[in-house]
C-alpha cells in the first residue's frame, strides 16, 4: 500500500511530473511545512539535516510543494524566521498539552504575520484546523488554505469563506 | 565484585546480535590550508594566533603581549624566557601555582578544524599549569597542524598512564543568559605563537 | 522512588502562564539551535559523521559487557581503581566510602548528569561532606537550591537579574548588578577559593575508551581540570553506556558533540585521563541504574547511544516553551522522556505525550536516535501496561472503536455535521473541551468529502 500511496504534491511532482501550472494567485503566501510531510514523508529537506555540499536546493529548505508554488503566477512566498517549526497540533497533543500546543500555534501564526503573509498554506489539514481555530478565536484576518485549494485555482478566502 | 557480576549477567541475559564497527578510514574533508584555517579557528574560539619565523622571534614577540608585559609571576616550560621566575620542578604542591599570571608552554600539535592544541603532562610535573594561570601562551610548530580530529587521533597513542588535553581557546562560559564571557575558571586569554621554523 | 506523579501538561501550563518569560526561554534555546545549524553546516560530511557515530554506538552497545571488562582491565593496569554500582544508592555509597577513606571534607564537582540522576549531593551533605558544583550554571542552580533545567545549559531558565540577586545574597556582589561579565568574575573568585580548599574532585565522563582504559571529560570553563589537578583524589562517575571501543572513535564524537550542543567546533577543554596523577589516586565508578534493562530492550536500546549534547532539547518546540523543570527528571526534553519512564513508568507516564511528534529531535540528534518514534512506542507500552490516566484511556478506546468501523465513522461524521451547527455556543465550549479553550472548532461543512465526490462524479 505504501508504494501506491502518495501525498498530493509528491504525486504532482514525481508521478504526473507537472512542469507548468495555469494558476494565478497574486498574493504573499506563507507556506507552513507540516512535520509529517517534511520529516516522515520527506517531501523536502528538514532544516536540521545538512545537505551534501553540491546540493544547493536542499540547503534552502526547499520542498516539492515549494516547487509547485513557484509555478503559480503572481505568487510570492514570504520568508519565515523559522522555516519548519511545528505548529503544535500533534493529534491528541492538541488537547493533552493544550497550553504548549496553543503557544506553538500562536508563535507560528505570528511568524507568518511578521513575514507579511496574506494567507497560510499547508499540505496538512490538521495543522490548518489548529492554526485557523486560533486565528478565528482572536478575530485576526489571516485566512488559511490547503495546498489543493490553491493549486485548484481557488481565490484568497474572504471573511472566512472559500472563494472558488 | 558481586555487583560487577550482577551487572555483566544482566547485560548478557539476552544475546544481542553484534553490530559491526564502522571503518574510520573515510573520505573526511581536508581544510584548504591547515595552518591558515588553524589561525582563523584560534581566533574564532576566542584566542589569538600569531605567526613568527622561529623560536627566537617568538620569544622576542612575548614582550609585545600585554599579559606578559604586566605579569608578576611567569612559569615557562620553554627555555629562554627572560622573565620566567617560577620553575615547575621546584614546586612541591600544585596549589602553590595559584598566583602564576602567565604560563608559557609547548603544544605538540594543532587541529585546523577547531583551533585546538594538544598538550600533555609528559615531562610536566604539575598539569594544573595548563589550567591555573591567568593567561596561557602556547608555542607550536606550524608544520604540526593536522586538518581534522581524525588525523589528530592517528597521531595519538595512549599506551602509558598520562594526561592530555585538546585546548581550544581561553576558558569561557555562556551560562548567564547565553552571554559569552571569556575567563571562567581557566586562562583568561590564550595566545598561540606559530613557529614557521621550529628548531625543536 | 515514586514521589507523586509527574504532570507535564500542568507544569507546562504554569510555565507558559508567564508568556513573556516562556517566549524569552524559547528564544534563548532557538538561538542555540541556530548556532548548532551554522556549526553543522560548516562540516561538509556532517551526515556521514552522524551515521558513523550511530554505527559506533550500535556496535558498542552490542558488545557492551565485553568492552566494560576490557575497560576495567586496561584502566586498572594504568593504576586506576574501578568500581561497579548497580543503582544510585550503591553509587552514592561507593563515592562516600572513597571520600571517607581519604578523610575528605570538601569536594569540588564538575558537571555530571549521572550524579544528578543519583542525587549524590544531598547524600554526601547528609554525611557531612561539602559538595560544590563548579560549573557556573550548576553553581547558580545549586545556590538557588533547585535542579538544573538543561543538561548542557543548567541555568538557561534563569535571568541575569535573578543571577544578580542570587550572587548578591551568597557571594556579596553589588545589589542590582546584572552584567554577565561582572557576575562571572565574581563566581571565578568565589570558586577559585573552593578549588584551593578542596580535598577531592569529582567529574563525570563523556567517553570511556575500552582499548586504552582512559576517559574523556569535556568542559568549556576548565572547572573539571582545575578540580582534579589540585587535590590528589579524583573520582570519575560514569553510566555504563559511555563506553566506546577505540580512541580513534573520539575523532567522530568530538567533532559532533560541541557543534551539536552549543555550535562550538569543540569544547575549550577535552581532557584525556589515563590513570592517576603520579602523586594521586583515580577511582572510576561504573553505574548501571536501569541501563542494563534498557540495553536489553530492543525498542529502547538505542536511547543508550545518547552523548548528552542537549541538541534535542534545544530544538524541541515543547521543551523550549515548557522549561526543563516541567519534566521533573534530571534529563529533561525528548531524550529524557524516553529514559525517565524506563526507570519509573508510573511516575513519568505523561512525558512521552509531551511531544507533538514533529520529529525535529530525531533529525538533529548527532547519533541518529529515532527519538520521536521511541516516544510513540512508549505511548503504546504505557497503554498496554496500564499506566495511562482515565481520560487518555477512554478517549483512545473510543477513538479505536469509531475509527475501526467504517459505518460508525461515517455515522459519527454525519451526526457531527448535523448537530454541531445547531448547538448553542456554551454547550460546545464547555470546560471539558480543551480544544475550545483558546481555539474555535472548525466550521462544519454540510457534506463530507465523500458525499461531494459522489455527487460530482454521479456515483
Amino acid at each position: 500500500m505504501k508504494s501506491k500511496t502518495y501525498e498530493l504534491c509528491e504525486f504532482l511532482t514525481d508521478v504526473v511530473q507537472v512542469e507548468k501550472l495555469a494558476v494565478q494567485f497574486p498574493h504573499r503566501v506563507g507556506y507552513h511545512q507540516s512535520c509529517h510531510g517534511l520529516r516522515e514523508l520527506r517531501l523536502g529537506a528538514a532544516s536540521e539535516l545538512m545537505p551534501p555540499p553540491d546540493d544547493a536546493a536542499v540547503g534552502n529548505n526547499e520542498s516539492k510543494t515549494h516547487r509547485l508554488l513557484r509555478m503559480v503566477e503572481g505568487l510570492e512566498l514570504v520568508t519565515l524566521e523559522r522555516s519548519d517549526e511545528c505548529c503544535g497540533f500533534g493529534g491528541a497533543f492538541a488537547v493533552g498539552e493544550e497550553a504548549v500546543s496553543c503557544m506553538m500555534g500562536q508563535d507560528r501564526i505570528a511568524d507568518h504575520q511578521q513575514a507579511g503573509a496574506e494567507v497560510i498554506v499547508a499540505n496538512d489539514m490538521s495543522c490548518l484546523m489548529h492554526m485557523d481555530g486560533l486565528i478565528r478565536r482572536q478575530k485576526q484576518n489571516l485566512p488559511v488554505m490547503h495546498i489543493a485549494e490553491l493549486l485548484a485555482g481557488n481565490k484568497l478566502p474572504r471573511n472566512g469563506k472559500t472563494q472558488p | 565484585m558481586e555487583s560487577k557480576q550482577a551487572i555483566l549477567q544482566a547485560l548478557r541475559s539476552k544475546p544481542i546480535d553484534e553490530q559491526p564497527a564502522p571503518s574510520l578510514q573515510q573520505n573526511w574533508a581536508a581544510t584548504p590550508n591547515a595552518s591558515d584555517t588553524f589561525e582563523k579557528m584560534v581566533a574564532a574560539v576566542g584566542g589569538n594566533c600569531m605567526r613568527v619565523r622561529n623560536i627566537q622571534d617568538g620569544l622576542a614577540k612575548l614582550s609585545e603581549l600585554p599579559c606578559y608585559a604586566d605579569a608578576k609571576k611567569i612559569c615557562s616550560l620553554v627555555e629562554g624566557v627572560e622573565k620566567a621566575d617560577v620553575s615547575l620542578d621546584d614546586i612541591a604542591d600544585p596549589h602553590d601555582l595559584e598566583d602564576v599570571d602567565v604560563a608559557i608552554v609547548r603544544g605538540e600539535f594543532g587541529v585546523a578544524e577547531n583551533g585546538a592544541v594538544w598538550l600533555t603532562d609528559s615531562g610536566v610535573k604539575h598539569r594544573v599549569i595548563y589550567f591555573i594561570p591567568q593567561h596561557i601562551i602556547v608555542l607550536l610548530g606550524a608544520e604540526q597542524i593536522v586538518h581534522n580530529m581524525h588525523q589528530a587521533y592517528e597521531r595519538l597513542r595512549f599506551e602509558q598512564a598520562g594526561f592530555g588535553v585538546f585546548l581550544s581557546g581561553p576558558s569561557k562560559t555562556a551560562d548567564i543568559e547565553q552571554s559569552l564571557v571569556i575567563g571562567a575558571h581557566g586562562a583568561r586569554s590564550l595566545h598561540v605563537l606559530l613557529l614557521e621554523n621550529d628548531g625543536a | 522512588m515514586t514521589h507523586g506523579v509527574s504532570d507535564h501538561p500542568q507544569k507546562a501550563a504554569e510555565f507558559i502562564a508567564d508568556s513573556q518569560r516562556a517566549h524569552w526561554h524559547d528564544g534563548a534555546l532557538w538561538f542555540v539551535r541556530d548556532k548548532r545549524d551554522a556549526a553543522a553546516r560548516s562540516v561538509p560530511e556532517w551526515e556521514q559523521l552522524r551515521e558513523t557515530a550511530k554505527q559506533i554506538k550500535a556496535h558498542s552497545l552490542s558488545r557492551l559487557p565485553d568492552y566494560l571488562e576490557e575497560f576495567e582491565r586496561k584502566a586498572t593496569a594504568l593504576g586506576a581503581q574501578v568500581h561497579w554500582a548497580r543503582d544510585a544508592q550503591e553509587h552514592n555509597e561507593i563515592v562516600y566510602g572513597i571520600l571517607k577513606a581519604g578523610g575528605v571534607r570538601r569536594v569540588v564537582k564538575s558537571k555530571s548528569m549521572l550524579t544528578e540522576e543519583c542525587h549524590l549531593n544531598p547524600f554526601l551533605e547528609q554525611h557531612g561532606i561539602e559538595v560544590v558544583d563548579t560549573d557556573l550554571g550548576e553553581r547558580i542552580v545549586q545556590l538557588r537550591q533547585e535542579p538544573p533545567s538543561h543538561i548542557v545549559l543548567p541555568a538557561i531558565h534563569i535571568k541575569k537579574e535573578e543571577v544578580g540577586d542570587c550572587f548578591h545574597e551568597h557571594l556579596g556582589t553589588e545589589a542590582g548588578a546584572t552584567d554577565p561579565a561582572y557576575l562571572t568574575e565574581a563566581a571565578r573568585q568565589h570558586l577559585r577559593e573552593r578549588f584551593m580548599q578542596a580535598d577531592a574532585g569529582i567529574t563525570g565522563v563523556n567517553f570511556a575508551i575500552a582499548e586504552t582504559g582512559g576517559f574523556v571529560v569535556c568542559t568549556n570553563e576548565g572547572n573539571a581540570d582545575l578540580g582534579v589537578s589540585l587535590p590528589k583524589l579524583h573520582i570519575a562517575c560514569m553510566g555504563l553506556e559511555k563506553i566506546i571501543p577505540r580512541a580513534a572513535d573520539l575523532g567522530v564524537f568530538l567533532r559532533l558533540l560541541a557543534r551539536s550542543a552549543t555550535g562550538q567546533p569543540i569544547t575549550t577543554y577535552s581532557s584525556h585521563f589515563h590513570g592517576p596523577r603520579a602523586d594521586g589516586a583515580l577511582h572510576i565508578v561504573l553505574v548501571d541504574n536501569g541501563r542494563s534493562a534498557l540495553q536489553q530492550s530492543e525498542e529502547h536500546q538505542r536511547a543508550l547511544s545518547c552523548i548528552r549534547c542537549g541538541a534535542c532539547l534545544n530544538t524541541c518546540p515543547v521543551y523550549r516553551r515548557s522549561g526543563g523543570h516541567s519534566y521533573e527528571t534530571p534529563v529533561p526534553g525528548p531524550i529524557g522522556s524516553i529514559l525517565a519512564p524506563s526507570r519509573d513508568p508510573g511516575k513519568y507516564a505523561s512525558l512521552p505525550f509531551a511531544c507533538s511528534l514533529c520529529g525535529s529531535c530525531t533529525d538533529v540528534c548527532p547519533v541518529k536516535i529515532d527519538i520521536h518514534h521511541q516516544l510513540l512506542t512508549w505511548r503504546r507500552e504505557l497503554a498496554e501496561s496500564g499506566h495511562l490516566d482515565w481520560k487518555k484511556r477512554w478517549s483512545m478506546r473510543l477513538a479505536g472503536v469509531v475509527l475501526g468501523r467504517v459505518w460508525l465513522y461515517r455515522f459519527a461524521g454525519k451526526a457531527m455535521r448535523t448537530v454541531m451547527p445547531l448547538l448553542p455556543r456554551f454547550l460546545k465550549y464547555n470546560p471539558l473541551n480543551a480544544w475550545g479553550k483558546q481555539r474555535e472548532l472548525p466550521p462544519m461543512p454540510r457534506k463530507s468529502f465523500r458525499e461531494q465526490y459522489r455527487r460530482r462524479h454521479g456515483k
